[in-house]
């Protein structure tokens, strides 16, 4: 599934990614790695962008550009 | 001690946000401003520092989240960590999420065995359980580690013993550790690793050199996670989640913000009253002292009024109505941007911005234009896409900064409130709601005329909470922003003061404002409140001194005066509350302040876009104001 379509409180792992690779080489080196837990924490008001917890590092991204993440759901 | 040759210089490297410049301001006794979100540090510093009698230059660079695709504003910090310029590069590390830092660290291992780690925030990592065993780290890295925190005095002896070691090469032999795939190992075996970065940019196009980038990142992220596995015992981000539960939620969020800003504006807008006053007070009687001493040393009349009824009354006014508001708001701001509410600031915001083609960053720039609009331009230089970028500064004068709350507060107190405090406060929120619309509109406008272009990938990172060290951060602050922003309005100030005083004394000032009248009607104004704004430019201070110097007739500026002398002077002058309301629209919407677009070109560098900017809140402010104007004339109020 896309990491947007993650609700706030369930967890993920990565499966792979259709992202730009400029955008996904910056969310490696934020933390992102195929091995580490992704959290969604919150979602803004606008329902247009949510938080992700992974690595240790807090990280908010648009629906669109997480849209090109995919994930496979391990914990609701 | 810059007397001294230096022994040698040393770099500070890391991620965005980790305390490079709190170790920066350790080591070299300087008060560079820090803050908890990325991107805050935007230049380069440089200072000194002394460790057992030998001086090194010590250099601060901007936070880089990425070496291996670096954004515009982090091309500066790569290329600092890719020279050979420095003996060596101390990367900074945040303990209490080292895999980010230790990623960064590898790959900068990558390009140099120059260097040394610093594990910052270990006070904050304690608490939180989290233990780090330097030893096994200093082994698997082959590198000096050293943790502490660069809020330890002590710390700067520890961080400087390791510096030397790199400086002087008293380090283990460089332990290589394999990043990319076994293939493209395999072929960059027959070159050092300092070259390899290079080989591969010559060889490989940018397409093919892609997927190669993100198989390494992966790697180094999987390898960063196993060495923090080794020499980390932890658990994260878990105890300052109920903050962020409130302040990102749906319901609490926007009000909790809101509430925020009004409280941070009445405590600068009423505690500034006070030391305005004495302020004023002190001025005018250091002006009467002059002048006797002009008189007694028989200076012509035409200096003594050039000398203390421009220059010295005008510069007066712009320290005593400035000064105080400042200095109350920048410390406060500040304690909010170390604490690391600003970026919960743009997650909350960004879908408003988003819609205008923007992004949610653009609410900080905001939020220090409240500050100062010349800090909000320079700041906006945190915004990666050149474009929204461009956005934020061209907008950033909308938003009202603490020269213009004095004016606008007097307006509502006189006609709107009738002295209300507490109304004065609401009207005051409302008066900033519009601005952020009117922000809003004008973002809106740009992207889809001037500005026009698809939106760029969004990445917001949200800091850790970072318990505050209030009067340190104050102190700071109020060193850092004041005294700059203060001269620049004096130095611009006293010319501006000079031309008042020639034109009022040869009584060519109330021709002009008789002249500008007409267009002044059509606005809902007077000719003398348009001459004011025009011969304000210095600074926005000096608005209601300069048209009560002139409805009064009096010949000299003067601050400080009470809102019931303004009174009396406006209301003889034909003023009404529908006046008030025109006043404060174009109080917020004209042309920015001297200091401001001086910035505006600095950052842009472009003549074009500069007078772009004083363009678009002028038309906008004459357009609504004519609107106002209908409006209040069909309605007859």
């Amino acid at each position: 599934m896309k990491l947007s379509m993650l609700n706030v409180g369930e967890k993920a792992t990565l499966s792979h990614t259709n992202t730009p690779h400029s955008l996904f080489l910056r969310l490696t080196d934020m933390g992102m790695s195929p091995t580490s837990p992704i959290e969604c924490l919150f979602c803004n008001l606008s329902g247009g962008m949510k938080a992700y917890l992974f690595g240790g590092t807090l990280v908010a991204l648009r629906n669109e550009d997480a849209d090109c993440i995919e994930v496979i759901i391990t914990e609701v | 001690m810059q007397n001294k040759p230096p022994s040698g210089k040393i770099v500070l490297a890391g991620n965005p946000n980790v305390g490079k410049s709190t170790l920066f301001n350790l080591l070299t006794g300087k008060k560079v401003h820090t803050g908890n979100w990325s991107g805050k540090t935007v230049a380069v510093s440089q200072g000194y520092g002394v460790h057992n009698q030998s001086t090194y230059i010590i250099e601060d660079i901007p936070g880089i989240s990425s070496l291996t695709n670096p954004t515009a504003e982090e091309v500066a910090a790569f290329k600092a960590i890719a020279s050979d310029s420095y003996d060596c590069l101390v990367i900074v590390a945040d303990a209490t999420n080292l895999t980010r830092s230790l990623a960064i660290t590898l790959r900068i291992l990558e390009l140099t065995s120059r260097c040394m780690l610093f594990i910052n925030l270990c006070d904050e990592a304690k608490k939180q359980g989290i233990q780090i065993d330097t030893k096994a780290l200093s082994f698997i890295l082959g590198i000096p580690v050293v943790a502490s925190t660069a809020r330890k005095k002590s710390s700067a002896a520890l961080v400087m013993d390791a510096a030397e070691s790199v400086i002087q090469g008293n380090v283990s032999p460089f332990v290589f550790t394999p990043l990319y795939s076994p293939e493209t190992e395999n072929a960059l075996a027959s070159f050092s690793y300092d070259r390899r970065e290079t080989i591969l940019h010559i060889c490989l196009s940018g397409d093919s050199l892609l997927p190669l980038k993100v198989d390494m990142a992966e790697r180094v992220a999987t390898l960063s996670e196993k060495i923090e596995r080794i020499s980390v015992k932890k658990s994260n981000y878990t105890s300052k989640r109920l903050i962020d539960t409130l302040l990102c939620s749906h319901l609490c969020g926007i009000p909790l913000m809101l509430l925020g800003l009004f409280l941070i504006l009445y405590i600068t807008v009423f505690l500034s009253n006070y030391p305005s006053m004495l302020l004023s007070q002190m001025f005018s009687f250091i002006s009467r002292l002059l002048v006797r001493l002009f008189d007694f040393l028989s200076v012509p009349e035409l200096v003594t009024s050039v000398f203390i009824h421009g220059i010295y009354s005008t510069t007066a006014t712009v320290v005593a109505v400035m000064l105080p508001p400042m200095a109350i708001f920048f410390p406060l701001f500040s304690i909010l941007e170390e604490s690391g509410i600003l970026p919960r600031i743009a997650f909350n915001l960004d879908g408003a911005f988003k819609k205008c083609g923007s992004c949610g960053k653009q609410a900080l720039t905001i939020c220090m234009g409240l500050g100062c609009n010349c800090v909000g331009v320079t700041n906006s230089a945190i915004i990666a896409s050149k474009r929204e970028r461009l956005i934020a500064i061209l907008t950033n004068s909308l938003t009202p900064c603490n020269g213009r709350f004095g004016a606008i507060i007097a307006c509502i107190s006189i006609f709107l409130s009738q002295g209300n405090g507490a109304l004065t406060a609401f009207y005051m929120a409302l008066v900033l709601a519009f601005s952020f619309l009117s922000t809003i509109l004008a973002s809106y406008i740009l992207s889809k005329t001037l500005l026009k272009g698809t939106g760029t990938p969004f990445i917001l990172e949200l800091p850790p909470y970072r318990r505050v060290n209030v009067f340190k951060v104050a102190y700071s602050a109020l060193r850092k922003n004041t005294p700059g922003i203060l001269l620049r309005a004096v130095a611009i100030s006293a010319p501006m003061g000079a031309l008042i005083s020639i034109l009022n004394r040869f009584e060519w000032l109330l021709p002009i404002a008789k002249f500008l009248d007409p267009m002044g009607a059509l606005l809902h104004l007077d000719g003398i409140t348009l001459l004011a704004f025009i011969l304000a430019f210095p600074a926005n201070e000096i608005v209601f001194p300069i048209a009560l110097m002139l409805y009064t007739q009096s010949g000299v500026m003067v601050s400080g005066f009470s809102h019931a002398t303004l009174q009396m002077a406006l209301t003889q002058n034909g003023w009404s509350a529908a006046s008030a309301v025109s006043f404060i629209i174009f109080s917020l919407m004209h042309h920015p302040c001297s200091a401001t677009v001086l910035t505006i070109k600095k950052e842009t560098g472009s003549i074009k876009w500069t007078l772009a900017s004083i363009i678009l809140p002028l038309a906008m402010g004459v357009l609504f104001c004519l609107a106002f104007n209908a409006l209040s004339q069909i309605f007859s109020v």
